[in-house]
């Protein structure tokens, strides 16, 4: 036991790195296996060692506290993000075998799919520009890969596939752009001494957080450059678009809230300019990705859309800190609960929607008709699942504090700007809820359902996500009335960010 | 270092970034796909030029072996391209040819964006560029070679060649999944 | 040649490049553009570190590494297109790749393929 604590505290932060190279390594093994049984075994292992690397990473943060070097910074932050990223790939993982656990290319897949995460992690953690370009790159290259060996089986996918990841290197380049200029700007290498420092007035230090903005921007397909984003999502296999969700966008938030701390700093210089040209963006974005989930009758794409719409809340929340209405902590809370929200509704949503297609062979809002009626578990819990994404009222909470603090007049054009896009936004995104409630509620049930037939395993899974859905208003319930709760060690009060 | 070796340094320094103007312009703006490429290997040969001039020679020859590798694939790619299409260059383009409204908004809003774009990064850094102070010493100079670079990686950067070594035998199982299944 | 004139020199060649992805319909002339965008920033690497940090190597290391990890993603996403070309119709290897189009299809997507 203390052989193994020294050899923790040896390699601290890099445990849950360890334990998937581990894995990669004994997966090495059998790379050419298509036997059912080395699957399903190699499946449990992979699984394990995913649970004991989400485990490793927060134990390693209790018993070692924050660490820091040149390279990389691992603190509270960077331990609940990796656990995000692991949690996910459980999630992930799971995806993969249902779908593919029967293809040739499973065990490969596996591989790459460990060396994703790994990359995932290395992005997160690292605080050294070099380190964070090349570990973005990596993450490109293993997403890249990933998706192109499980759409191996997809008819007219590569072209779409070709014009995605044309985006992100797109990205990579532009943050290479970037990092020269930051390097021309001063010799600091990381984003935090840059803002320490006086170098932080310099023109090209905004010329090139203008260039990473565009990069970002471009990463994450916001309007008016969805298109390929759009397409690729219509036609993917399901693990693909696992995948795409799951991991690819959470480990572009987690990079972009890196460059957080210096878009703040300009922020809150007051650049009218920079405060306008967001507004109208996140504007945009919003409206554009509500407007598309109304307007389309796949559920695909309809869940595409919505996913757009919740990563334009981050820059919502940008823009609110802009103009004061929240200020950089509850910014970065409203982050996390963006991402809390997006993966915990998403993810059981797509594994029933992707399991209707799957049996029905169609993907169309049309199969899930009576699906309330035939499948009443499911069909309660794609309600509740649906309804998490009320959520996103607690945006108001702030705007009431502002007009209660300077009235509504005085509030400033912009911020009921804000508060307009916001209301019509929610107005459409409950007519999206109220949708599929319908849709699974209503009609006679039609020749598609009676084909439709959920595993055991289906039901476990919703029926986790679903409790956690509804403990989350429980929880803040009692904490409104004054209830002090601990929970391993940590209150939900004192909790920093 | 001597008036004739600083005038030979400006000169090769003029004519590269010339070059890689022209060369960059051109691989752009040509239609045949093995002109394009051969203009873009020139204008890496110009910024290799320009890397001697700026004393960062080996960054060029290392950075030529990696370059050569792409530029090998991408070259076979255009060959494949052409051969299995059976057509004169051009000759795609003349299928899907576009209207000549659309053809002048494809050029002119582009070039609009790029030139006011340049137009405002010039009236903003043009005051802050004046006011730099140039490194003392301009007249000492520092070439560095492989092994400083290769110090560098394995004292306080050797995170860096691992993830990139372990990307690259990953990508072997990428490969043959990839090929296996072309068969 | 100048500081001034270097960084606009590479500022010229950062929106030469941002030009053709704007521009460019074909697969080819996109990579070429984007190529373009790299040199300039190896450039401004070289400069800044010419004029500015006379003994810096972590420029150089960035450049190693960068250029290895960019062109060997170059290189997957090429290779991919290489090995499928049999499945790629002229059309769409010389006129699907332009950055934005506005169309309905591309705005949108589409509900039936």
């Amino acid at each position: 036991m203390i052989f193994l604590l020294k050899l923790s505290e040896i390699v601290n932060p890099f445990q849950s790195i360890i334990a998937l190279s581990t894995v990669i390594l004994f997966l090495s093994f059998f790379a050419v296996s298509s036997n059912k049984a080395i699957k399903k075994y190699l499946f449990a292992v992979v699984l394990f060692f995913m649970l004991a690397a989400f485990l490793l990473n927060i134990h390693s943060y209790i018993l070692f506290d924050s660490f820091s070097d040149s390279l990389i910074l691992f603190g509270n932050v960077q331990m609940i993000e990796i656990g995000i990223i692991l949690f996910s790939a459980i999630n992930v993982l799971l995806f993969i075998f249902i779908r593919d656990g029967r293809e040739d290319y499973f065990v490969k897949e596996l591989t790459l799919f460990i060396f994703l995460v790994i990359s995932a992690e290395f992005v997160i953690i690292s605080k050294n520009f070099l380190l964070m370009f090349i570990a973005l790159s990596v993450f490109i290259i293993a997403m890249f890969q990933l998706v192109s060996i499980v759409n191996s089986k997809v008819d007219k996918i590569i072209t779409c596939t070709l014009r995605f990841f044309l985006r992100p290197t797109l990205t990579v380049i532009f943050f290479f752009t970037g990092f020269s200029l930051l390097y021309g700007a001063s010799d600091f290498k990381e984003f935090n001494k840059i803002l320490e420092s006086e170098h932080i007035s310099s023109p090209i230090v905004l010329l090139a957080l203008i260039i990473f903005g565009i990069a970002i921007y471009l990463y994450f397909f916001l309007f008016p450059v969805q298109g390929p984003y759009m397409k690729i999502v219509k036609r993917n296999s399901s693990s693909a678009n696992a995948l795409l969700w799951f991991l690819y966008f959470p480990a572009g938030i987690f990079l972009f809230l890196k460059t957080g701390s210096l878009y703040s700093y300009f922020m809150e210089r007051n650049n009218v300019y920079g405060s306008i040209i967001l507004i109208t963006l996140t504007c945009g974005c919003m409206l554009a990705s509500n407007i598309g989930a109304i307007s389309t009758k796949s559920p695909r794409r309809i869940i595409s859309f919505i996913f757009l719409f919740f990563i334009s809340t981050f820059l919502f929340n940008i823009s609110m800190y802009s103009t004061g209405v929240i200020t950089g902590y509850l910014m970065n809370l409203f982050n996390f609960i963006n991402i809390f929200i997006m993966l915990f509704s998403f993810m059981p949503l797509y594994f029933i929607f992707s399991s209707i297609e799957d049996n029905t062979g169609e993907d169309s809002i049309r199969n899930i008709r009576g699906l309330g009626r035939n499948y009443v578990y499911t069909g309660v819990n794609m309600v509740v699942l649906s309804l998490s994404w009320l959520g996103l009222i607690y945006y108001l909470e702030p705007f009431i504090n502002l007009f209660k603090r300077s009235g509504f007049l005085n509030a400033g054009v912009i911020n009921i700007v804000l508060l307009t896009v916001f209301t019509i936004c929610f107005i459409f995104l409950s007519g999206n809820i109220f949708r599929i409630i319908v849709n699974i509620f209503k009609g006679a049930t039609g020749e598609a359902m009676k084909k439709v037939q959920f595993s055991r395993f289906l039901y476990v899974y919703i029926t986790f996500y679903s409790l956690v859905i509804i403990s989350v208003p429980v929880i803040i319930l009692i904490d409104r009335l004054g209830f002090n709760i601990r929970f391993i060690d940590f209150g939900i009060k004192e909790f920093i960010f | 270092m001597s008036f004739l070796s600083q005038l030979i340094i400006i000169i090769i320094n003029y004519i590269s970034t010339a070059g890689l103007l022209a060369c960059g312009l051109l691989s752009l703006f040509l239609k045949d796909k093995k002109r394009k490429l051969l203009f873009l290997l020139l204008a890496f040969l110009f910024i290799g030029a320009l890397s001697f001039v700026y004393y960062s020679e080996i960054l060029f020859f290392i950075t030529g072996v990696i370059v050569i590798f792409f530029f090998l694939l991408l070259y076979l790619f255009v060959l494949q391209m052409d051969l299995f299409n059976g057509g004169t260059p051009g000759e795609a383009d003349e299928i899907s040819d576009l209207p000549l409204r659309s053809k002048i908004i494809n050029i002119v809003m582009p070039v609009l964006l790029c030139i006011s774009a340049g137009f405002f990064i010039y009236k903003y850094v043009s005051g802050f560029l004046k006011g730099i102070e140039i490194a003392e010493g301009r007249s000492n100079i520092f070439i560095s070679d492989w092994s400083d670079i290769s110090r560098y990686f394995f004292t306080d950067y050797g995170l860096v060649p691992a993830i990139i070594t372990g990307s690259l035998f990953m990508s072997i199982i990428w490969f043959i999944a990839i090929g296996v299944k072309e068969k | 040649m100048s500081f001034q004139l270097m960084v606009y020199f590479n500022f010229t060649l950062l929106l030469i490049g941002v030009f053709g992805i704007l521009y460019s319909r074909d697969i080819i002339s996109v990579f070429t553009s984007l190529q373009l965008i790299l040199i300039s920033g190896f450039a401004n690497f070289l400069g800044f570190s010419r004029f500015l940090y006379q003994h810096s190597i972590w420029d150089k290391a960035f450049i190693v590494s960068g250029f290895t990890a960019v062109y060997f993603l170059m290189f997957c996403i090429i290779y991919y297109a290489y090995l499928n070309k049999g499945k790629l119709d002229r059309r769409e290897l010389y006129g699907e790749f332009k950055f934005f189009r506005i169309t309905k299809d591309n705005w949108w997507g589409e509900d039936d393929i």
